[in-house]
């Protein structure tokens, strides 16, 4: 018998999570796309995409935690973790059903509903700017850009590439899960306080280690390792640019390493789980 | 059938449950695992089941260590813990995701056993009595056929109607190629059930004997005076109710509840006498 992985072992656990857990994560869903309309709904007074789309791929990062936690909130009660942990599957089945429901289904059905509600409102507004208030057609590509448009825009800094929304939503995903796994009660909130916790620890800490070189005083923001704005003492401001090749490593690091660790800890810490 | 060699065990380093423990386990018996609260029972129980991993020693289980929980070692045992939490779906819905994980499964005696159990099969699992969950998960822990059938505390929650079936079917479904594991601090809710009794206190085995080589070396009698044999007694209508060293070779029917009292007021008077 293969312990790793089965075929039909696999099948009928996706089969019993999305039994059980559909109803919620379906529910989940749906308050996912209220959420988005309601975003989009601001197009009428507001009449700029950009907001309801950047709100898009928050709610589509956020919700990719909550969809984790709820596959994964097995462990708060001792007789709820027992039957999930004695369900005969491997570590890597049960891992690899939270990373098939999340990525391989949650994603993609995330950004079809996404665009089709982009493309279902936008249509509408650039019809109406156009007739109602003669917009030009470069003013209408500046202010309703489609979705598809924002994802492969790489120099408009208001638009998040595609590559980026992925990094994120799996790198969350990632948290999540060691969250999930290392906490057994109110998983999500701790594992949320110390991400947050983490992330301004990190950002304090480069402010502190790049000004203690510098010797003025500097700011990095949240989680940006390859530039630094130095202030000096008669307030005049210098950006530092790591050169490509770090920024190249760090970009890696963030968008590749960072998501593949957490999701491999969480594939280690299911064979480490106690009730 | 289980083998258990210098096992230690704790929550806390400092404080252990368990330190050296050894112990075997065969085949074609139905062991109660008798001890007061806390002595460690589900503890046991859990280390067994790969549920909570030893601090060190050895645990095999049908030829495999439970920390792997491999699914060819999860298809052949099955733990009823004491507090069941069950999905919000029917019986048939339970069966549908659950039976195809055991490949012994027998549908045909899962049905019989609710019906002996009297646990009516079409309603949600979630919305039945503790009771009635209780001998749901008892009926499919039965029907599952596995090596190893553990059980925590399974008759917490029943009727007392329902505890006398729940021992016949439980002596009914043992085989030469099962074992039973019984844990309860309700010691009278095995009575006529169990073939090897096994008490732990102060994270140590005070007794692991069988019925038979109990009702060799103990009687249980009423007396009016007490003599040397006696490792307890207890006041009763007719004079004093006592477990005695049996030197004469009297027949008597084994009192659990004395019996267990005897073993924990007098452990190394036992010991001597039973090796």
């Amino acid at each position: 018998m293969n312990n790793t992985f089965n075929f039909r072992r696999f099948g009928l656990l996706l089969r019993k999570t999305i039994y059980e857990k559909g109803l919620v994560l379906g529910g989940t869903f749906i308050l996912v796309i209220v959420l988005i309309l309601f975003a989009y709904s601001s197009l009428k007074t507001a009449r700029q995409s950009s907001f309801p789309q950047s709100m898009g791929f928050v709610i589509g990062l956020f919700s990719v935690t909550v969809w984790v936690n709820i596959l994964l909130n097995n462990f708060s009660k001792k007789s709820v973790a027992a039957s999930y942990l004695t369900l005969p599957c491997s570590h890597f089945e049960k891992w690899l059903s939270v990373f098939a429901i999340t990525v391989l289904v949650y994603l993609p059905l995330f950004l079809v509903v996404f665009k089709v509600i982009d493309s279902l409102f936008l249509d509408y507004h650039r019809e109406l700017a156009v007739t109602k208030f003669h917009y030009s057609a470069q003013q209408l590509e500046a202010d309703f850009p489609y979705l598809t448009y924002s994802f492969t825009e790489k120099d408009n800094i208001n638009r998040m590439p595609f590559s980026i929304f992925l990094a994120c939503f799996l790198g969350l995903g990632g948290v999540a899960v060691v969250g999930s796994l290392y906490f057994n009660q109110k998983s999500y909130i701790k594992s949320a306080l110390l991400f947050l916790g983490l992330s301004v620890a990190l950002s304090f800490l480069g402010n502190l280690i790049f000004g203690a070189i510098v010797g003025e005083k500097t700011s990095t923001g949240i989680l940006s390792f390859t530039k630094a704005v130095i202030t000096t003492e008669n307030t005049r401001f210098f950006t530092v640019n790591a050169s490509e090749s770090i920024q190249q490593i760090v970009k890696y690091f963030i968008m590749v390493f960072i998501p593949a660790a957490l999701w491999l800890i969480g594939l280690v810490r299911f064979s480490d789980k106690e009730i | 059938m289980i083998n258990i060699q210098n096992l230690s065990f704790g929550y806390n380093r400092k404080k252990m449950l368990y330190e050296n423990l050894s112990l075997s386990l065969e085949a074609g018996s139905i062991y109660g695992l008798l001890g007061k609260n806390g002595a460690g029972k589900s503890t046991l129980l859990c280390n067994m089941m790969g549920l909570l991993f030893p601090v060190s020693g050895k645990i095999e289980v049908v030829k495999h260590n439970p920390q792997k929980r491999q699914p060819s070692f999860l298809q052949n045992v099955y733990f009823i813990p004491e507090e069941v939490a069950l999905p919000s779906i029917s019986i048939h819905t339970y069966l549908e995701l659950y039976a195809p994980f055991y490949p012994k499964f027998n549908e045909n005696q899962f049905y019989e056993y609710l019906k002996e159990l009297e646990v009516p099969n079409d309603q949600k699992l979630s919305k039945m009595s503790f009771g009635q969950q209780k001998k749901a998960i008892i009926a499919f822990g039965l029907a599952c056929n596995t090596q190893v059938l553990i059980m925590d505390e399974p008759t917490n929650g029943l009727d007392i109607p329902s505890k006398s079936q729940f021992r016949k079917l439980v002596a009914a479904a043992l085989t030469e190629e099962r074992l039973f594991i019984i844990s309860t601090h309700q010691v009278r809710d095995l009575d006529n059930l169990i073939d090897q009794i096994l008490i732990i206190d102060e994270s140590e085995v005070l007794l692991k004997a069988s019925i038979t080589s109990i009702n060799e070396k103990l009687c249980f009698k009423t007396v009016t005076e007490l003599n040397e044999n006696v490792l307890y007694a207890e006041d009763s209508l007719k004079g004093k109710t006592v477990v005695a060293a049996n030197v004469m070779g009297e027949d008597s029917k084994i009192n659990m509840e004395h019996l267990f009292n005897a073993v924990i007021a007098n452990p190394n008077r036992v010991k001597e006498i039973f090796n």
